[in-house]
């Protein structure tokens, strides 16, 4: 039976007539009319094949463009410049350390499986990233937190004052002069680089 | 596929003009019109954007159109070219031939020197 090409035209038609909403009332009906009469006369009589229905339709072009030809809307809503899938890429790329590193790769596969930057973009965003993952990792040891063991005990004396031994340290740590630029290095390159890439994201760029 | 919008009006631009070229030799009715255009699939891509233009065209009066009957099928509207569009015709073979000249000069894409 021909159900198949017949929801084929409708949906077609049903597609174009949506479209055309926009459209100023003759304009519209104008359009439709032309379309429905070229369909009939491209399909001509009854049973058709489906591959005859789909080349006739292919070849009339999407609704939307012809719409467009119309004067009414764009051909295609404008695409957004950052989509969520490359909005969540880059926030993994910083903070992807969570989960052993997985989020990064995550954050790294979205970037490179993206369009939005240049192959030169995504290199950036790839080499800078090890740093910013390792960040939480690095970080205690730059500001001394856990690269030395302190150890001091208190006690209660027997007139009720409480008596500290004085703190001792060993191990080694960065003095914070170094550590604390560096860390602040490592946060803010990988900020940096996100929101370089943020900025200059785009569609069809790569 | 959208071309470039400069690309894109320019290709507009002369699509109309050869709806108009198409017309200057005999009247035709919608389908054959647009059956011709998109023959070469290097000026019309999508077949349905003729129609809104073929609107326009008569809305501006280049082109008026009258019901014929067919012989198979329901009648079929046809295409003539009015007084105005064959002016518009004539001044557009002229502009688009410096048009053209000028590109080709330009680019070094006459026939000749590629």
């Amino acid at each position: 039976m021909t159900s198949t090409t017949d929801r084929l035209v409708h949906d077609y038609l049903e597609a174009l007539e949506s479209a055309a909403a926009g459209l100023p009332p003759d304009a519209r009906r104008d359009l439709l009319a032309d379309i429905r009469e070229h369909l009939d006369q491209a399909l001509g009589s009854p049973p058709y094949d489906e591959i005859s229905v789909r080349i006739v339709l292919d070849r009339l072009g999407e609704p939307e463009e012809i719409v467009a030809a119309a004067g009414g809307r764009a051909v295609a809503p404008p695409e957004p410049r950052l989509r969520v899938r490359d909005a969540v890429g880059l926030a993994l790329l910083p903070f992807g350390a969570i989960a052993f590193g997985v989020g990064w790769l995550v954050g790294v596969v979205l970037l490179w499986t993206s369009d939005r930057w240049t192959t030169r973009e995504k290199l950036l965003g790839t080499l800078v990233w090890p740093g910013g993952v390792l960040a939480p990792v690095y970080a205690p040891v730059l500001l001394g937190v856990d690269g030395q063991r302190c150890s001091s005990s208190a006690s209660i004396g027997p007139d009720g004052t409480v008596v500290t031994t004085p703190e001792v340290c060993e191990g080694f740590t960065l003095p914070q002069v170094v550590g604390v630029p560096l860390l602040i290095l490592l946060v803010a390159v990988p900020v940096a680089v996100v929101l370089l890439l943020g900025s200059r994201a785009a569609p069809r760029r790569g | 596929m959208v071309a470039p919008s400069g690309l894109a009006q320019l290709r507009r631009g002369a699509i109309e003009h050869c709806v108009l070229a198409l017309l200057d030799r005999e009247e035709r009715y919608g389908f054959d019109l647009v059956r011709e255009l998109g023959e070469s699939g290097e000026l019309v891509t999508s077949e349905g954007t003729i129609y809104p233009l073929l609107s326009r065209l008569r809305r501006d009066g280049l082109v008026e159109t009258t019901w014929r009957a067919s012989d198979a099928g329901p009648p079929r509207r046809y295409y003539r070219l009015t007084d105005s569009g064959r002016t518009a015709l004539a001044g557009f073979r002229t502009e688009w031939a410096r048009f053209r000249d000028a590109v080709d000069a330009v680019l070094g894409t006459r026939g000749d020197a590629a």
